[in-house]
């Protein structure tokens, strides 16, 4: 469960780089979170339920808006290149499973909106 | 009108009213930052004294803390060994791994932290009596968090028991993805097993096509002479880069 580390760091992020009248009217964080970072995002989601309450600078109507960043595949028999989010990706052309992949580990907050 | 929205408030009045869409604000920062910056700071400092740091992670019993005592005993005899050894509670681990021949053994107890972090390697460091040329990181026993979390290593070892059987590099592809060497541990107990061990080796190689694959067995030592010579070109690369 790093993941409530991961939103520990997120929220001290904001704190630093934020005003406090912008944190107190934060809306949204949005979040670009790799398919092969080894992050869950329900658990991300989960853990900034769990840990916001420690926090009563952030606003309360704040929500974290997840993007899942694909990696770029490549087939190790035929080639293909392709983006995926699957852990184990499958090559669409000719289905071996043998594929190397590279990128989809990003863990960053993209942006933030304030109302 | 309002020209950001569109709205019939005026704009003076745009401030004070709520936009579905609100104000945006790039940010572009890793949740990581803080911990890479500290293990930033720990590979320099192993870099510039010399030290090789591996990391290694597993499953809780899959063989870490046996496989390192009967490492050091032997890694020893040519090298000044430290080791730090990360769990939840307890220094149990600590102490099995005394009096085999390292010059340190750090216990770090997490308290429920299911990973080390750069900062926790840092803080450890600084308990140190002796200038280690190898530092071996026994991390907290977890197949998930600790991928995420840089320390400053040179390698990167991942753990396969056969206990465990076959599927653990498919269940969880990125700890395996992240390996330099996986090492099937405890093939000793193969024959009382349904074990195959080339379904194993062929799912590490589709999601760690680059890794290195060693079979040992801590108790009988089959090919513990391997994983020695692996380490032994670790500390020389570290050795040549520095």
């Amino acid at each position: 469960m790093h993941e409530v580390a991961l939103i520990e760091n997120m929220i001290d992020q904001l704190a630093q780089q934020l005003t406090a009248e912008q944190l107190n009217n934060l809306s949204a964080v949005h979040l670009q979170i790799g398919c092969r970072s080894g992050v869950d995002v329900s658990a991300m989601r989960f853990a900034f339920n769990a840990t916001r309450g420690k926090h009563p600078h952030l606003a309360e109507k704040a929500e974290i808006n997840i993007e899942v960043q694909q990696a770029k595949m490549k087939c190790r028999n035929c080639s293909h290149e392709w983006l995926d989010s699957d852990r184990l990706p499958t090559c669409p052309i000719c289905s071996n499973v043998h594929c190397e992949a590279e990128g989809g580990t990003d863990l960053m907050i993209t942006h933030v909106e304030v109302a | 009108m309002c020209t950001d929205c569109g709205c019939d408030k005026t704009a003076h009045a745009k401030h004070h009213h709520h936009h579905t869409h609100g104000e945006v604000i790039r940010m572009g920062a890793s949740l990581l930052d803080k911990n890479d910056a500290l293990a930033e700071q720990n590979r320099q400092h192993f870099s510039h004294n010399n030290i090789t740091t591996v990391n290694i992670i597993s499953s809780p019993g899959s063989g870490k803390t046996t496989l390192l005592s009967h490492t050091l005993p032997n890694l020893c005899q040519d090298h000044e060994v430290a080791i730090v050894v990360g769990d939840l509670e307890t220094d149990i681990d600590a102490q099995r791994i005394r009096g085999k021949g390292a010059s340190d053994v750090i216990q770090v107890t997490t308290g429920g932290t299911c990973h080390l972090d750069a900062g926790m390697v840092a803080a450890a460091l600084d308990k140190l009596s002796n200038q280690p040329d190898v530092l071996l990181v026994e991390n907290v026993g977890n197949l998930v968090c600790p991928a995420s979390f840089d320390l400053g290593e040179a390698s990167r070892v991942v753990l396969l028991s056969t206990t465990e059987g076959e599927d653990k590099p498919l269940k969880y592809p990125e700890i395996f993805a992240w390996a330099d060497l996986v090492l099937i541990t405890k093939v000793d107990l193969i024959p009382y097993l349904d074990f195959d061990i080339d379904h194993a080796k062929s799912h590490i190689r589709r999601v760690a096509p680059k890794a290195e694959i060693i079979e040992v067995s801590s108790k009988d030592g089959t090919n513990m002479p391997e994983w020695l010579n692996w380490l032994h070109q670790q500390i020389h690369s570290v050795n040549l880069a520095s």
